[in-house]
C-alpha cells in the first residue's frame, strides 16, 4: 500500500514538467546558500518564497514546494562546506561539524572530509526520510483523533521545549519564545473578530506577516553582522590555500563501514530531535556530536581531524529534514521555521496541513492535471528522495569547487546585493511598503537578538504556533464543562483524551533540562 | 507626467463626447477583478476561472480580466479599495453574498460601508451553500431524526463551525435557535480545521459548506442544506425548507460587485457576460473539478437574497457579538 503511494509520488513528480527541475536547482541554490557564511536555507526559503508565490500558476504547486523542501535538505548539508574550509559554520545546524572538519583542512584533508561530511549527510538525510515516509501516514491515522485540549497541549509541551531546550540559557529561550509569542498576538482575533495591537495600522489587521519577519531575522541581521566584520577586517582569510588538488583525497571504504554503525546512531537522535517540534539540526548535530565522543574509543583524536566527527554531526543534522514534517502534516504544527514557511506554500495551494491532508479526495487542480492530495504529498516525498541524491551528487564532486568559487567572492557586493534583494522579496510578499519597514525592524531585532545570545529559531517558531496555540485554547474551553480542567482530564466530548500525556511530556523535558543539564553538556564540547 | 499620443487622444475624445456616449462602447481596456482572499481559496478559484472566459463574453468587446488579490480582514481590505476606485466599471469585486453580508453585520456599530448601499450586485456565477454535518457514527439520518435525539438527551449541543460571524456560523445559530436547542458554537479557522474537529468528534455537529464533505463520506453525513432549491453540485440533500425550517432559503451566492454609482450601461454589459460565462462548457468543467457548481443568478434575484440573508442574518449576529 505504502509501497505504491512511493511509486505514485515518483510518478507526479517525473510527470510534472516543472517540478523535477526545480528539484535540481534546489539541491544547487541550497547547497550555495548553505555554505555562505551565516546565511541558512532559512534565509533562501524567506527569499524565495514571495517569487514561488507569485508564479505558483505558471510553474504548479509541486514544483514550488519541491523547491523549498529540496532547499531544506541541500542547505543544512552546504552548511558544512562552510564548516569545513572557513571554520565558520554556514547554518547553525553544521556548527558541530567544524570541530573536527576544519581540522581535517588544516592538515590538508578537506577533500576528505567534504566526501565525508556528503556521504554522512546523504546518509542521514535517506534515513530520516524513510523515517517521515513510514511514520507520517501512521501517526496522521492516530492524530485524526486529536480534538483542541490535545492540539493545545501539544502546543504547551512544544512552547516548554523550545524555550527550555534550544538555548543554553534557560531564561533566554523563554524569552525569545514570549517575544514570538507577543508579536503573533498582533492583528484580527480569531474568536471575536477585533483588532488588536494594530496601532491603527491597516496593514497589521490581518497580522505581522511571516516573510517580512524571516528575512528580517535571518538575512537582513546577517547582513548587518557581516557589514560590521567588513568594517573590522579588510579581508576575511579563508583556509582554502590546500585546496588545490582535494579530488584526490577520498573518503575510503574502511572508513565508511566503521562510520556506518556510528551514523545509524546518529540518524536515530536526528530524526528523534527532528519529530519534536522546535529542535532542530542545531540541536541534532551537538547531541550526536557529544554523545558519539563519549561512546568512542579514540576520544582524545576528536576534535584533532578525524573522520567520525564529522560523519556523527553531519548525518544527524540532516535526519532532521525529513521527521521535522512529521509535526506539520500529522498535526499542522510546523516543527522548523521551514517547516513554518511550507505552511505558505501548502495553504497557496488549496491543501490545510494536518492529519487529513492524507486524504485521497477531492483532487487538486495543479500544472493541468487532477492530483488528489495524497499523491501530492507523495510528489513532494519523492522530490526529497531525488533532491538528496542531487545534492549528494554535487557536493560530492563539486563541493571543493563550491568552497573555492564563495572564497572568493568579494562580500564588499555579495551581502549589499543580497540586502537589496531581501527587500525586494519582503515588498513582494504582499505588495506592501509596510512590509519592507518590518522587515528592517526586524532585522534590527534579529541582530540585537543574535549579539545578545537570545534564539532566532525560537521567536520565529513561537510566533508561528502563538495564534494557533490560542485558538485551540479557546475552543477547549468552549467545549470544556470544568474550565481548565479539561487538559488534565483523559475524557472530553464522550471520548478519550491524550492531552495530560502531552503535559506529561512537557514536564519531563522541564524537569530533566533543569535537575541535569545533559544537553547542554553536549553543547559545552563545542 | 508624461502622455502617449494615443493616451492625449483618448482625453481629447472623452472631453469630446458626453459621458453616457463615451461608456456606451463599455468596455475599451481589460477589467480588473478584485478578490478579498489569499490565492487558491474559492472565491479567487472561481473568480481565476471566471476571468479566464471574460473575453469570450460578447458584451465585453473582447476585452480581458484579469485578477488582484488584496487579502485582508475577511475580504473586507479589498472592498475598501474598490470602494475607493472610480465609478467606471472597471474594477469589480467577486465575493461571496454570505461573507459580504455577515462581515459587514459583524463590525457591528464599525461597519466599513453598506453592502446594499455602497455596492450594486452584477449578477452571480456560482455559490457556496451551508449544510448541516454529523459524524458518520451518529444514528441520525435526517434532519428531524438530529433534532429528536438532541432533545431527548436534554444536553448541550457542542457544534464547530469555520468562524465566529460567517454565513455558516449564523445559520447554525439560527438553526439551534429555532429548535429551542441549547448550544455551544466553537469556531475554527477555516472551514477544513471545522471538518478535522468533526472528524476527530471534538464537536457533535459542523455547519460548513457542501463541498467541504467530498472525500470524507466515511466520517461525516450532511443532514440538511441551506437555500430555496437542492445544491446541484449534492442533488440527494435535502434543504432545510423540504424539512421543516423557513428562513434558510438563502446560500452563499458567488457574485460580481460595483460600486453602487455605476453607469446602467456597465451593470447591462457584466450582467449579460456572467449570464453567458456561467453557460460556458468550459467554465462549468473547471467549476465541477473544483466541487463547485457553475449557474447563473440576476442581479434581480440576487439583491433579492441578500436582503433576505440581511433580514435573517441582522439578529442572528447581534446575537453572536452579544455573547462574546
Amino acid at each position: 500500500m505504502i509501497f505504491d503511494d512511493i511509486f505514485g509520488g515518483f510518478a507526479t513528480l517525473f510527470s510534472d514538467s516543472y517540478a523535477i527541475w526545480f528539484v535540481v536547482l534546489a539541491s544547487f541554490v541550497g547547497i550555495v546558500f548553505g555554505a555562505l557564511p551565516g546565511l541558512t536555507a532559512a534565509a533562501a526559503i524567506a527569499m524565495m518564497l514571495p517569487i514561488l508565490i507569485a508564479y505558483n500558476d505558471e510553474i504548479g504547486g509541486l514544483a514550488g514546494l519541491a523547491f523549498l523542501y529540496v532547499i531544506g535538505k541541500s542547505g543544512r548539508y552546504g552548511g558544512s562546506i562552510a564548516a569545513i574550509l572557513f571554520n565558520t559554520p554556514g547554518t547553525a545546524a553544521s556548527a558541530a561539524t567544524m570541530q573536527d572538519g576544519y581540522p581535517m583542512t588544516q592538515s590538508g584533508r578537506p577533500g576528505k572530509a567534504l566526501k565525508t561530511a556528503t556521504v554522512a549527510s546523504a546518509y542521514g538525510d535517506y534515513f530520516g526520510e524513510f523515517v517521515l515516509i513510514f511514520g507520517a501516514v501512521a501517526i496522521a491515522a492516530f492524530t485524526r483523533q486529536f480534538g483542541p485540549p490535545e492540539n493545545f497541549a501539544i502546543y504547551l509541551m512544544a512552547f516548554v521545549v523550545i524555550g527550555s531546550v534550544v538555548n543554553d540559557s534557560v531564561v533566554k529561550g523563554i524569552i525569545s519564545t514570549l517575544f514570538g509569542a507577543f508579536i503573533a498576538l498582533i492583528g484580527e482575533d480569531t474568536i471575536t473578530g477585533q483588532f488588536k495591537m494594530t496601532m491603527g495600522i491597516d496593514e497589521l489587521e490581518s497580522g505581522m506577516a511571516l516573510v517580512p519577519l524571516l528575512i528580517g531575522v535571518f538575512v537582513i541581521s546577517e547582513v548587518i553582522i557581516q557589514a560590521e566584520k567588513a568594517a573590522k577586517t579588510s579581508a576575511v582569510k579563508y583556509a582554502a590555500a590546500s585546496l588545490d588538488d582535494p579530488t584526490s583525497q577520498y573518503f575510503t571504504w574502511s572508513e565508511f563501514k566503521r562510520c556506518v554503525p556510528l551514523m545509524f546512531r546518529s540518524s536515530i537522535y536526528g530524526s528523534l530531535i527532528g519529530m519534536m517540534p522546535g529542535l532542530g539540526s542545531s540541536v541534532a548535530c551537538f547531541v550526536a556530536y557529544g554523545e558519539e565522543k563519549r561512546k568512542a574509543k579514540n576520544k582524545e583524536k576528536w576534535g584533532t581531524g578525524v573522520v567520525e566527527g564529522i560523519a556523527a554531526p553531519e548525518s544527524a543534522n540532516n535526519a532532521v529534514s525529513g521527521p521535522s514534517m512529521i509535526p506539520l502534516l500529522t498535526l499542522g504544527i510546523p516543527g522548523s521555521t521551514i517547516a513554518a514557511v511550507l505552511i505558505g506554500m501548502f495553504l497557496v495551494n488549496g491543501l490545510q496541513p494536518g492529519p487529513s491532508i492524507f486524504a485521497t479526495e477531492p483532487p487538486l487542480f495543479m500544472g493541468g492535471q487532477l492530483v488528489s492530495p495524497r499523491e501530492f504529498i507523495f510528489g513532494i516525498f519523492a522530490a526529497g528522495l531525488v533532491g538528496i541524491a542531487c545534492y549528494a551528487l554535487i557536493g560530492y564532486f563539486a563541493a571543493p569547487w563550491i568552497g573555492r568559487t564563495i572564497a572568493l567572492l568579494p562580500t564588499q557586493y555579495l551581502y549589499p546585493f543580497i540586502f537589496i534583494i531581501a527587500l525586494a522579496a519582503s515588498y513582494s510578499s504582499r505588495a506592501s511598503i509596510w512590509d519592507v519597514g518590518f522587515a528592517l525592524l526586524f532585522g534590527l531585532i534579529g541582530y540585537a537578538m543574535r549579539r545578545t545570545n537570545f534564539s532566532a529559531a525560537a521567536f520565529i517558531i513561537a510566533f508561528v504556533l502563538t495564534s494557533s496555540m490560542e485558538e485551540a485554547f479557546r475552543q477547549s474551553m468552549i467545549i470544556s464543562d470544568s474550565g481548565l480542567m479539561i487538559f488534565f482530564s483523559f475524557e472530553y466530548q464522550n471520548k478519550f483524551s491524550y492531552a495530560p500525556i502531552f503535559l506529561i511530556i512537557g514536564l519531563a523535558v522541564l524537569v530533566m533540562r533543569a535537575v541535569s543539564p545533559y544537553l547542554g553538556k553536549g553543547k559545552s564540547n563545542a | 507626467m508624461k502622455f502617449s499620443k494615443r493616451a492625449l487622444f483618448g482625453i481629447a475624445a472623452a472631453a469630446t463626447f458626453t459621458a453616457s456616449a463615451a461608456v456606451a462602447d463599455y468596455p475599451e481596456k481589460p477589467i480588473k477583478i478584485m478578490v478579498g482572499f489569499s490565492a487558491g481559496g474559492g472565491t479567487d478559484t472561481t473568480a481565476r476561472g471566471f476571468a479566464s472566459y471574460m473575453h469570450e463574453a460578447e458584451s465585453m468587446n473582447g476585452q480581458p480580466a484579469y485578477i488582484v488579490n488584496l487579502p485582508g480582514a475577511s475580504g473586507q481590505k479589498a472592498a475598501k479599495a474598490v470602494l475607493g476606485e472610480k465609478s467606471d466599471g472597471y474594477t469589480l469585486y467577486m465575493i461571496n453574498i454570505g461573507t459580504f453580508s455577515v462581515g459587514e453585520l459583524a463590525k457591528g456599530k464599525d461597519r466599513p460601508y453598506s453592502v446594499m448601499d455602497d455596492f450594486t450586485n452584477l449578477g452571480c456565477a456560482s455559490q457556496l451553500v451551508t449544510s448541516l454535518q454529523v459524524h458518520t457514527s451518529n444514528s441520525a439520518k435526517s434532519m428531524q431524526e438530529y433534532i429528536d435525539q438532541v432533545k431527548a438527551s436534554g444536553k448541550t449541543v457542542t457544534w464547530g463551525t469555520s468562524g465566529a460571524t460567517t454565513m455558516h456560523s449564523g445559520i447554525g445559530n439560527f438553526f439551534f435557535d429555532a429548535y429551542g436547542i441549547p448550544h455551544k458554537m466553537v469556531p475554527f479557522k477555516g472551514g477544513s480545521k471545522a471538518r478535522a474537529a468533526l472528524v476527530s468528534q471534538s464537536v457533535e455537529a459542523v455547519f460548513g459548506g457542501v463541498n467541504t464533505v467530498v472525500g470524507f463520506e466515511d466520517d461525516i453525513r450532511p443532514l440538511a442544506s441551506a437555500g430555496a432549491d437542492r445544491d446541484p453540485t449534492a442533488k440527494e440533500l435535502p434543504t432545510f425548507k423540504e424539512q421543516g425550517l423557513d428562513g434558510v432559503e438563502f446560500t452563499g451566492l458567488m457574485c460580481l460587485f460595483a460600486k453602487s454609482d455605476v453607469p446602467d450601461e456597465v451593470k447591462a454589459d457584466v450582467g449579460k457576460a456572467i449570464e453567458q460565462i456561467s453557460g460556458i462548457k468550459g467554465f462549468k468543467k473547471y467549476m465541477g473539478k473544483n466541487d463547485l457548481a457553475a449557474f447563473y443568478t440576476s442581479s434581480a434575484d440576487a439583491t433579492a437574497a441578500q436582503a433576505a440573508m440581511f433580514k435573517t442574518m441582522a439578529p442572528v449576529v447581534e446575537k453572536i457579538l452579544a455573547n462574546n
